[in-house]
């Protein structure tokens, strides 16, 4: 079929196309309306506590009081819980949803499929010779037409296995393809799914190889020199925000598009100074640097924020009072704070919004103190604008993403273990709920947090 | 709102309704709620603007394609979406080639990315240009045009009949011609 017959098909089935009931349903008009104010006063109560946010954001990071109140809310404590699942083995690293379906990944196993619907089992691949340690703050590269792209040691039972990238026909349980990537990393930079293909950490620690997604077949490679990059896909285009590697390397940060089909870069930005990747907002990348003279990223101190408009490569940056790493949602920087506490920063200004206490218990590790569990990073819901949180003793919480407060509560029972400092659980958004990781526990929740300012 | 404007934007959306949720429906390739959704997020947002919105519909239109690109990878910034399940709604097989080609394609369709799928709409359903789709999404004419081709690229792997011969014959003769199409 030529292009122009293309065209026309697609024409077809889209002006052929017709939902069955497409009528305006009674009174729909008006219901926008009372949302629309409904949400203008839940805006105006956030506008509020972010200005308290900025005047006492010195005290609040360093002294006792921290966890700004928001407007009292009702809290719903109503939920359900639809399954919860023990995954067999042991140790779990990370899970991914597909289409109907949970996937994860672990010591014992190379990936699992669970129904989403039921939280059945439906079908396990057994890792090899299993040596290889833990990564539980790595990731699963994700799902894509019936394929599951995850991980397993290139050389089982080595002393120094490897790792390769492994494409997993999720029907037939067939490798379809691996890769050896250049480091046992695992995170979320490791293999980064882009449209028609991913990008894989390979052949060595500074360059990136893209592989055709359903053969493995290598499309082209990008090396670099003198910088740490870390990988994204935007609107499924692979983007690198590169950091100077050393003291000695030219100390600026750059963020590059490769073109997917040719891998050819394009320098969309470059500021001063080493930065670390944050999120995107839209069509902007946000970084996060030092302004305080601190040596590492993980140093507490003022930061700079840095926003780069992808379309236009124009670059603004805003003081900060603290790092905003964390999850990027409509707007808003969710940063897990020290001591169980969130802290929202606008992405627009690094503006300070609110700062809340989750509420959940977090267990610190006996003899020290300074390591404690932490919670799961925030997943925001936009239709009901809620950031939820997970904490590895089951209990969940779910925060008004406009002005911090609690709006849900809930919990699901699971196993005591160990404390595990340092470790988060894993949370999803599935459908019109949740699916949490705790370990060997897998569960799917749906909240049904009180309306805003209720 | 004074009663005047609640009264203006009420006829505006009991009178465009139909329209909007279809265009939405496409743009979340069948998903009857994320569509609906969708129109009333799109809807919301015109309210908050309403008295200076001098043209209510395209103002609609832009937010509706701006917020199903982003929505998304918003949810869950580092990790890439998953695919929305094949709607139904384009019909079951009927024996014509012409018939089951569509209703392959209209799954493969539903299949697409968001932002692939959002292109395709914005190009064949509501016939924009080039120029315009990328002032409408905020990105530049190349990146319409590789998103474009990647998209429809995609649409053949995922639906390879469209590259089978007698099918091909079989869908030429029934096609429509585009909105505001020249002949």
């Amino acid at each position: 079929m030529n292009g122009d017959q293309l065209d026309r098909v697609i024409r077809d089935v889209l002006h052929e196309w017709t939902p069955d009931n497409s009528g305006a349903p009674a009174g729909v008009a008006d219901r926008i309306v009372r949302r629309h104010r409904r949400r203008n006063l839940a805006r105006a109560a956030g506008a509020v506590l972010g200005v308290a946010g900025i005047t006492f954001g010195a005290v609040l990071a360093t002294g006792p009081g921290d966890g700004a109140q928001p407007p009292s809310t009702r809290v719903s404590k109503e939920s359900r819980l639809l399954w919860q699942t023990t995954l067999p083995g042991t140790s779990w690293d990370a899970c991914a949803t597909g289409t109907g379906a949970v996937h994860c990944r672990g010591v014992e196993f190379d990936g699992i499929g669970v129904d989403a619907r039921t939280g059945e089992v439906e079908w396990r691949q057994k890792a090899k010779d299993v040596n290889g340690g833990r990564s539980p703050a790595g990731s699963l590269p994700g799902v894509r037409d019936g394929v599951l792209y995850t991980y397993a040691d290139h050389e089982p039972g080595a002393s120094r296995a490897g790792t390769d990238l492994v494409a997993l026909d999720v029907e037939g349980q067939q490798v379809l393809w691996k890769h050896e990537l250049a480091d046992d990393s695992r995170n979320r930079s490791s293999a980064v799914l882009f449209d028609g293909g991913i990008l894989a950490n390979s052949p060595t620690f500074k360059s990136v190889v893209a592989l055709d997604d359903r053969t493995g077949r290598s499309l082209w490679t990008y090396s670099w020199k003198k910088a740490d990059c870390d990988r994204t896909a935007i609107g499924g285009v692979p983007y690198l925000m590169c950091s100077p590697d050393s003291d000695k390397a030219p100390q600026r940060s750059t963020v590059v598009r490769l073109d997917p089909e040719t891998g050819t870069p394009k320098t969309v930005a470059t500021v001063e100074g080493p930065t670390a990747y944050i999120g995107t907002d839209g069509d902007a990348v946000l970084l996060g640097g030092m302004a305080g003279g601190q040596k590492f990223f993980g140093d507490a101190g003022p930061a700079t924020l840095t926003r780069v408009d992808l379309g236009s490569g124009e670059v603004s940056q805003h003081r900060v009072d603290g790092l905003p790493m964390g999850t990027v949602a409509d707007g808003i920087i969710l940063v897990n704070g020290r001591n169980g506490n969130v802290i929202a920063y606008s992405a627009d200004d690094g503006r300070r919004l609110w700062s809340h206490a989750l509420g959940l218990k977090l267990r610190e590790e006996s003899g020290d103190p300074t390591m404690r569990e932490l919670p799961s990073a925030a997943v925001v819901d936009l239709d009901s604008r809620v950031a939820y949180y997970l904490a590895p003793s089951g209990h969940l919480v779910g925060l008004d993403l406009d002005s911090g407060a609690v709006r849900w509560r809930g919990a699901v029972d699971v196993p005591k273990s160990p404390v595990e400092a340092g470790i988060a659980p894993e949370l999803m958004p599935y459908d019109r709920g949740l699916i949490g990781q705790i370990g060997g526990e897998l569960f799917r929740i749906e909240p049904k947090p009180a309306g805003p300012g209720s | 709102m004074d009663p005047q404007d609640h009264e203006r934007f009420r006829d505006y959306v009991e009178s465009r309704w139909s329209t909007l949720l279809r265009l939405a429906n496409l743009l979340t390739g069948g998903d009857r709620h994320e569509a609906e959704d969708l129109v009333q997020t799109a809807l919301m947002k015109a309210l908050s603007r309403w008295r200076h919105i001098e043209d209510p519909e395209g103002y609609v239109r832009k937010v509706m394609y701006r917020h199903q690109i982003s929505r998304w990878r918003l949810r869950r910034p580092h990790r890439e979406p998953t695919f929305a399940t094949p709607p139904a709604d384009f019909g079951v097989a009927d024996g014509t080639s012409a018939a089951d080609l569509r209703i392959t394609v209209g799954q493969a369709l539903a299949r697409l990315t968001p932002r692939q799928r959002t292109m395709l709409v914005l190009r064949y359903f509501e016939d924009l240009s080039e120029t315009e789709v990328a002032a409408a999404l905020g990105c530049s004419v190349g990146t319409v045009r590789s998103t474009t081709h990647r998209s429809l690229a995609r649409l053949r792997r995922l639906a390879p009949e469209l590259d089978t011969p007698d099918r091909t014959a079989a869908i030429v003769p029934s096609s429509n011609l585009p909105k505001g199409a020249h002949t």
